[in-house]
């Protein structure tokens, strides 16, 4: 039989393409743009008809928010418009001169419901991103103060690269999971990624702690450990340094992120727990459907208190 | 940033269209509903681009969407109209033919799980890495998948007549 089935590519070589194979694949990517765009106008419309409305729903938030808690929860819970809150690029721009070459992605995120929040999650990825370049530059400077002391010349110095991107990974009503990171060309260890987990309706940062609970540390230590030796069993390549891990305090701070699926994945930097060629390290601990996660938060409204 | 991996994914689509389609078609043997799962796998791939962590995996993650509109299809769509005309044509002048209809036949006897790696190994004639990498699972599962699956061919179409 096995003489039969290496003929199977041959088959598989001759089956016949359809004339109008292009035609579906291009009426599928416009079926998608236009579905898009679509959303995008009555977004718009949306929004312009409610902003009449929204401003006399602030003003009445201001009268009655310190007479009526109760109040001030059943308002909170009255907008829902489709998903609440969405993340795109908002600015981008090149940095050219003589030590650097850098380009900049900076995100935005929209709420539709929320501008308190909204603002202050911009405001924050604002200042990262700012933090995050001014250091680099100076990195950059630095270095090319060595290299031009130590013997290098104008001419043979090669300007260091940075690029900060974002990438967005889970929004719901009550959560955004996005990462801030920035690759350059100085140094591996210079590389950084930030891990945002953010409450939509409080604009506090989540931590490991509200999601996993009180056990956290040590629900985090049994699944990682475990899985650890699991990968190394299927893999001999790969080499975990265990006994770090072991010692290791893990605490509140712990960078993790939601998946798409919910799955909560918790962060481990290059080296952090395993050899430097593995990269960086990711655990999948829980899934943020099955932790009674965002109902735990979901009450609360510091903004407003 | 978005934009341009749109522009990305569309040229990856089109550069490898043939071998989607052909991959889709090897499921469920007829043009029609081949044609159905690459609009459909492109539609939804298209609307979810953000879930693609690293580019260049981007054709790994197509390959996965579009086993997956054909598996999803299969499973609704009970009775097929399988095109016969087409294996006739190309096998005429094969020797073996019989043999080679009978097992072109027989793949679809096999459960999705046995029937995947067949068809990507043997059909799409890729390596086993790739048939790791586009089922997320590891090289040796799909060995033993393969072995498994070829076993189960052989006794589906009875183990006498091939030995």
């Amino acid at each position: 039989m096995d003489k039969q089935l290496n003929e199977l590519n041959d088959l598989f070589n001759k089956i016949k393409i359809p004339e109008n194979l292009d035609n579906v694949i291009d009426h599928a990517i416009n079926r998608e743009r236009n579905r898009k765009k679509k959303i995008m106008r009555s977004k718009n419309k949306l929004l312009k008809t409610i902003s009449a409305a929204a401003a006399c729903l602030i003003l009445m938030v201001g009268l009655t928010v310190n007479l009526s808690y109760v109040f001030a929860q059943e308002i909170y819970k009255v907008p829902v418009i489709g998903a609440l809150a969405k993340m795109m690029t908002f600015r981008e721009y090149t940095i050219q001169n003589d030590t650097s070459i850098g380009k900049v992605i900076i995100p935005n995120v929209e709420i539709t419901d929320n501008q308190v929040v909204q603002n202050f999650i911009n405001d924050t990825i604002n200042k990262k991103v700012n933090e995050i370049v001014e250091e680099q530059a100076i990195l950059d400077a630095e270095y090319k103060e060595a290299y031009l002391e130590t013997g290098g010349t104008e001419e043979d110095y090669k300007k260091i690269e940075m690029t900060v991107d974002y990438q967005l990974y889970y929004v719901s009503d009550h959560i955004i999971s996005f990462e801030i990171s920035k690759y350059q060309t100085l140094a591996p260890a210079y590389n950084e990624n930030y891990f945002y987990n953010i409450n939509l309706k409080t604009a506090d940062e989540i931590t490991i702690k509200n999601v996993l609970g009180e056990n956290y540390a040590a629900l985090i230590k049994d699944s990682v450990e475990q899985q650890m030796l699991n990968r190394m069993k299927e893999n001999s390549d790969l080499s975990y340094d265990l006994d770090y891990f072991k010692n290791m305090t893990i605490n509140e701070d712990r960078s993790f992120y939601v998946q798409e699926n919910g799955d909560i994945t918790i962060v481990f930097a290059p080296y952090e727990v395993a050899s430097g060629y593995m990269g960086q390290q990711e655990f999948i601990v829980e899934n943020i459907n099955n932790v009674g996660f965002p109902d735990a938060v979901a009450g609360k409204i510091s903004l407003i208190e | 940033m978005i934009i341009q991996l749109e522009e990305e994914f569309i040229t990856m689509v089109r550069e490898n269209k043939e071998d989607f389609y052909r991959l889709a078609y090897s499921y469920v043997k007829n043009e029609q509903d081949a044609l159905d799962i690459v609009g459909e796998a492109t539609y939804k791939a298209f609307n979810s681009l953000n879930k693609i962590r690293e580019r260049k995996y981007m054709k790994t993650w197509f390959y996965k969407i579009v086993i997956n509109e054909s598996i999803t299809l299969i499973k609704k769509k009970k009775n097929f109209v399988y095109d016969t005309q087409f294996i006739e044509t190309i096998t005429e002048e094969a020797e073996d033919k019989d043999k080679i209809i009978d097992l072109y036949n027989s793949l679809d006897k096999l459960s999705e799980k046995y029937k995947t790696v067949i068809i990507l190994k043997y059909m799409k004639s890729m390596q086993i890495n790739e048939i790791a990498e586009i089922l997320n699972i590891n090289c040796n599962t799909v060995k033993s998948r393969l072995k498994r699956g070829v076993d189960k061919l052989k006794l589906v179409m009875g183990g006498q007549y091939y030995g």
